[in-house]
């Protein structure tokens, strides 16, 4: 039977899938724009720095070749020269030469600075973000994997303002392109066609065979990613492990092999195209570039272009072919940038939850489930089919059931993590739906069946569960003494030893990090706390003693244990027998056992074994 | 020295996966190096012939038909000569792109051989971890990059010595100054990129870090934790400080970095002005050409930018060449994969002689002085405690690693020395940490025995047998379903569904032993229950070996072991080893007590 909650699809992913089709028939222009936006709240002087320098160099690179003409055409009249001009535009030629490097300094410090803002600046939205999506949307792959190519696409690629950097070349360049054309027909206008024609096959051939290589990569992508997934099997120990024992490597060689290939072929034709067409491009634009020498060669012998114009025309051809590779070179990084800018502001798509207005006040009666239902998105069937269910303040509920039941749903769903999708979960008469979420939590805590291993400090694991009381010691000392950790606590050298190898600490065995979990629900001041399954991964006997320690630590409390073993149930006030997403049984474990329904049913099928 | 060690292996590499393409990327990249002297040389003719023949019109007809040709000549040879550029260089790229798909292709497959001849202590040692983990990153780009960029710097070297040449014809003092400017220039520029992959790699730190926090909030558990707990703001406070202190270093650090490469632009400014001046001063004294100014004026710009970025390119050469070293350790792993040629046995039975283990690079002993045999056909059940040595039992038992002392044997022949093939039909294990593959159902059943992957019926029997047959029929394309996120259409399971396919492929394996190691953590008591129905069943005919710490298990078998320490402490049936006061008596009390009636209200005390 399916496990209901297990990574279904959901709205959000479907959502998330929909608008990538859509996105093709979307303009660019929105992302571009939110890179602006964010570019202007986060690094604005690194925009402003960009479009000086651009400027700056735009206006040098145009000037040079008219500074050199003039300083030819005075230095052909050596014998009359006014010295004073002369040295003049010399000075400015220096200036012409020298100020690019200068604008280089300021590129470097805008790259630099941009750098240091990454993490602080965009790492942090997409934090802020990540904070305030759904519970349900993390469920999916699909916005798993936004997630993750939307850090790939800031942390490595710093798409934004590489993006931006690239605008700003690509449109200096163009400008350059334009204005040296420009000069150069000043000189004489049977210069500009040449010039011209050079330009624009070469801005076509560039797009073109950008695009069509984009086209391709993104067709492949799918490939690629299994090639990755299959290569990683040979280096996994748990896969390499199984490989070694069943003799499964060959075949999984075989299918990479057949994935390599096939990419690698159309790879080459790829690029095979793209060479043709730059040669293709070279030949144009060479072709333009001789006709081009060769009608100045021409017009200077004819007289009507002087010696000194004729050497500007060749730096000024030059500088065409110059910006001309780097406008090629720039529309295909442009493309590659761009696309890390989409998988960026992707990831703010991912909607956010929603949080209700009312104050919570604590329940001191009970809390009601009144025709609960709820479905992952993108499932067929309910995970909760119109459960039913009341618990009283200080009761210990057990919920059993086979998996895929809908028991962790339902204890989600108790604490309005997940929203329900019909019915009503009442606190005491406070709709769940409409309560400010933070307010509910100070009164809810918990061990999930997944609890995480923060590699934090001890103090901070445990403290974790109720911030106010971080620096209570004394409230440690007390939970350490009942979980009986002390030997732990001494062994790691104190409360505020590190955790987790990663960052030098120790790492847990896994009964430790159990009785951390648990320390950690049992440490915050709550009236109501949810166990769920903890201990699958224990020996029997830790198993046992665990289990026996948190029964008698949650007296006063409100509990509701979720658990496979069925043993437990014997001390609970209340067990709720769960199938198919309802409540099927609902009593103590005398009166299901008389009953001999569901439960006694799986009572009997496990004790049968002891 | 490790620098060029790497650097040279990056281009043995290249060149021994692709000799042509190499020698063509090396042509399209050398040969445009000497370009642009010669460019330089060309329009400084260009220039003094027109000069010559706008001055000589009047003159004698004979010099001004001389200056035509060269100019001709030269205007034709610096269009071939940008043709040639640009071909080249599109070749250059062309064929790096072609290295790359070469080594893809070929390098890849023999990494992959040589992982596969790998030692299996190798992927488990933590030693070598980091290198295996870099081996699963395409590492065969890392080489590549490698062998570009050191041929990137070396090309640009070339060309700055050419253009030096050519700047001593016009005039020795601007040669000079180049000389005197580049090593300083360099070196500025050489310690700034240096700092600044220092700026980055002092706050790995804090980078990981990050990293860390970044995992916790993509993960949905941590999320609903700190959702419920209200610990959000300890996440996020964390964050902001560890990006605040990466900003503050990073800052301090790009403040040098800026005031370096600063000096280097300084002085690069300082040079052109002085070369200007020179040309300018040389011409008014006719000491230089009209052409020869033009000609160096126009080629200062590129000439710099090759001295800058020299240096960029050296650094980031020597940063690759380092990070290639990890190549270099994993060609020095050792391969020591047992392949044996035995493959012939009288009998299956199993024994293990004073065997004693520890791992690589521990002290602790894990197994000590393990003796025990199973004949064939027999269901032994191993249990104990976490950490009592019973997963590493099986890893020892299927040859994956070599024990200290002592034999391991499968027939009274070493396991070692068995042919994969007989081992094969011998042993079959589930591990505990079974793997789902995001392959097709029918792919991943059949990896248990991969000669079945045609035999449908069986691989559905086997799943039927596992209890998975609603993986099959609830839908549509049935076995060839994809499983896991690779295809569009693909679904993962949950655990408990990944466990049933991983029991399917030991089913279809039909060795005559099948190792369970404890596969049963995650099913609902249920299905648990039915599991070990179905074992029992299944593997009637055949031995089995469980290992649990589900007591439930072991008294199915017909034989129990207890481990405790790395020993073998009890030994015998059920029933036997619940009459002796001991380890198993304790565990087993300890479970069972949940369910026995009698036992009601005297544990718990509510």
């Amino acid at each position: 039977m399916p496990a209901g909650w297990m990574r279904n699809r959901n709205e959000v992913g479907s959502k998330v899938k929909k608008d990538k089709e859509q996105k093709k028939n979307i303009k660019m222009l929105p992302y571009i724009g939110y890179c602006f936006r964010d570019i202007l709240r986060f690094t604005p002087l690194m925009l402003w720095g960009k479009l000086a320098v651009s400027i700056v160099e735009g206006v040098l690179a145009v000037w040079q070749p008219i500074l050199i003409a003039d300083i030819c055409e005075l230095a052909l009249g050596l014998e009359v020269i006014d010295k004073d001009v002369f040295y003049r535009n010399i000075i400015f030629l220096c200036l012409c030469i020298g100020l690019p490097a200068l604008c280089s300094i300021v590129t470097r410090w805008t790259e630099i600075y941009n750098d240091c803002k990454k993490e602080s600046c965009y790492g942090w939205n997409m934090f802020e973000h990540a904070q305030k999506i759904r519970l349900e949307a993390l469920e999916d792959s699909e916005v798993l994997d936004t997630f993750q190519k939307a850090d790939a696409a800031y942390s490595d690629q710093m798409a934004g303002s590489r993006m931006l950097s690239c605008i700003f070349i690509m449109i200096e360049a163009v400008l350059i392109c334009v204005s040296t054309i420009c000069v150069v027909g000043r000189f004489s206008i049977w210069l500009i066609p040449g010039a011209v024609l050079g330009f624009l096959p070469h801005l076509a051939i560039s797009l073109i065979s950008e695009k069509r290589r984009v086209t391709v990569y993104r067709a492949q992508s799918g490939v690629r990613r299994r090639m990755q997934y299959l290569w990683e099997q040979f280096c996994k120990k748990e896969s390499v492990k199984e490989m070694r024992i069943m003799g499964f490597g060959e075949y999984l060689k075989k299918l990479w092999v057949k994935a390599n290939v096939e990419t690698m072929r159309e790879m080459e034709r790829v690029e095979l195209k793209a060479l043709q067409l730059g040669g293709l491009d070279a030949v144009i634009k060479n072709t333009c570039y001789a006709a081009n020498i060769a009608i100045a060669l021409l017009l200077m012998l004819r007289g009507s272009l002087a010696i000194g114009q004729f050497a500007a025309c060749l730096s000024a051809f030059a500088v065409l072919q110059n910006e001309l590779m780097k406008l090629g070179d720039k529309i295909s990084e442009f493309a590659n940038y761009y696309h890390y800018v989409e998988e960026y502001y992707d990831f703010f798509r991912i909607e956010e939850g929603e949080d209700g207005r009312e104050e919570y006040q604590p329940f001191q009666q009970e809390i009601a489930l009144q025709n609960v239902h709820f479905r992952y998105c993108g499932s067929e069937r309910d995970a909760l089919n119109g459960v039913e269910l009341n618990i009283k303040k200080g009761e210990h509920v057990v919920i059993v059931g086979v998996n895929g039941s809908g028991k962790t749903t339902l204890s989600k769903v108790l604490t309005g993590a997940y929203q329900v999708s019909s019915g009503t979960v009442c606190y005491d008469g406070q709709n769940v739906n409409n309560l400010r979420m933070a307010g509910l939590y100070q009164d809810v805590s918990m061990v999930s069946q997944n609890f995480v291993h923060y590699n934090f400090t001890l103090r901070e694991n445990i403290g974790i569960s109720d911030l106010k009381y971080m620096e209570d010691d004394g409230r440690f000392q007390n939970i350490i003494e009942v979980m009986e950790m002390q030997d732990l606590v001494e062994s790691i050298g104190g409360l505020d030893s590190q955790l987790g190898r990663e960052f030098d600490g120790r790492e847990l065995s896994g009964g430790e990090w159990q009785k951390v979990a648990i320390a950690r629900g049992l440490f915050k001041d709550s009236s109501l706390i949810i166990l769920d399954e903890p201990t699958s991964a224990l020996d029997p006997l830790m198993e046992y003693d665990i289990l026996t320690k948190f029964l008698e630590l949650i007296q006063g409390k409100t509990s509701v244990i979720i658990s496979h073993r069925v043993g437990i149930c014997r001390s609970a006030d209340k067990i709720v027998v769960m199938k198919e997403g309802r409540v099927v049984e609902c009593g103590t474990h005398e009166k299901l056992q008389e009953a001999g329904g569901e439960y006694s049913r799986i009572w009997r099928e496990q004790a049968k074994w002891y | 020295m490790k620098v060029i060690k790497n650097c040279l292996l990056s281009i043995r590499l290249v060149f021994k996966y692709a000799p042509w393409n190499a020698f063509l990327y090396m042509l399209g990249y050398f040969v445009p190096g000497s370009f642009s002297g010669i460019q330089i040389l060309l329009v400084q003719n260009i220039v003094d012939s027109g000069v010559a023949y706008v001055n000589g019109v009047n003159g004698v007809t004979e010099e001004v038909a001389g200056a035509l040709e060269s100019i001709i000549v030269s205007g034709g040879a610096l269009v071939a000569l940008l043709f040639f550029w640009i071909v080249l260089q599109r070749m250059g790229t062309y064929e790096s792109k072609v290295i790359e798909t070469k080594l893809t292709k070929y390098m890849a497959s023999d990494i992959m051989e040589k992982l596969q001849k790998l030692d299996y202590a190798a992927f488990e040692s933590k030693e070598t971890q980091e290198v295996i983990q870099r081996i699963s990153q395409t590492p065969w780009q890392n080489i590549s990059r490698c062998f570009n960029r050191t041929m990137l710097s070396l090309q640009t070297v070339l060309s700055i010595f050419f253009v030096l040449g050519v700047y001593m014809t016009i005039s020795v003092w601007i040669g000079i100054g180049l000389l005197l400017i580049a090593v300083p220039m360099i070196a500025l520029n050489f310690s700034a990129t240096h700092h600044f992959h220092h700026i980055i790699r002092d706050t790995t730190e804090e980078g990981r870090r990050m990293k860390d926090l970044k995992q916790l909030i993509r993960s949905k558990h941590a999320m609903y934790e700190t959702k419920v707990f209200g610990s959000q703001a300890l996440i996020a406070g964390k964050w902001k400080e560890f990006s605040g202190r990466v900003e503050t270093e990073m800052k301090k650090g790009g403040v040098k970095v800026i005031a370096l490469e600063g000096t280097g632009k300084l002085l690069n400014m300082i040079y052109y002005v002085f070369i200007i001046m020179t040309l300018a001063y040389s011409l008014m004294h006719g000491v230089v050409t009209l052409g020869q100014f033009v000609a160096a004026i126009s080629s200062i710009g590129s000439l710099t930018g090759k001295v800058n970025g020299a240096a960029w390119q050296a650094t980031d050469a020597i940063r690759l060449a380092l990070d290639i070293q990890f190549y270099r350790e994993f060609q020095a792993l050792p391969e020591g994969r047992s392949i044996g040629n035995v493959d012939q046995i009288s009998h299956c039975d199993i024994a293990f002689e004073n065997v004693s283990f520890t791992y690589p690079g521990t002290d602790r002993e894990v197994l000590s002085h393990v003796t025990f045999r199973i004949k064939e056909g027999e269901r032994v059940a191993f249990v104990g405690e976490n950490g009592a040595g019973k997963s590493t039992m099986i890893k020892l038992l299927c040859g994956l690693y070599k024990p200290n002392c002592g034999r391991v044997l499968i027939g009274g022949v070493d396991v070692r020395e068995l042919s994969e093939s007989l081992r094969r039909k011998i042993l079959s294990v589930v591990f505990q940490d079974f793997q789902g593959y995001e392959l097709t159902l029918q792919e991943n059943v059949a990896l248990g025995n991969i000669e079945k992957l045609g035999e449908g019926m069986q691989i559905r029997e086997a799943l039927k047998l596992a209890g998975g047959e609603a993986l099959y029929t609830t839908e549509e394309k049935g076995l060839q379903r994809n499983l896991g996120h690779l295809e569009e259409d693909g679904k993962d399971l949950s655990k408990g569904q990944w466990q049933r396919v991983a029991i399917a492929r030991a089913f279809l394996a039909d060795a005559a032993f099948c190792v369970l190691d404890e596969p049963t953590a995650s099913l609902d008591p249920i299905a648990e229950s039915h599991m070990y129905e179905n074992f029992v069943r299944i593997f009637h005919k055949n031995g089995t070996i469980m290992i649990s710490h589900r007591l439930a298990s072991a008294k199915m078998a017909d034989r129990i072991m207890v481990l405790d320490g790395g020993r073998i402490v009890q030994n015998g049936s059920h029933e036997q080893l619940m009459q002796e006061e001991g380890l198993y008596r304790t565990m087993y009390m300890a479970q069972s007590s949940w369910y026995l009636e009698s036992a009601v209200n005297s544990d718990q005390g509510a």
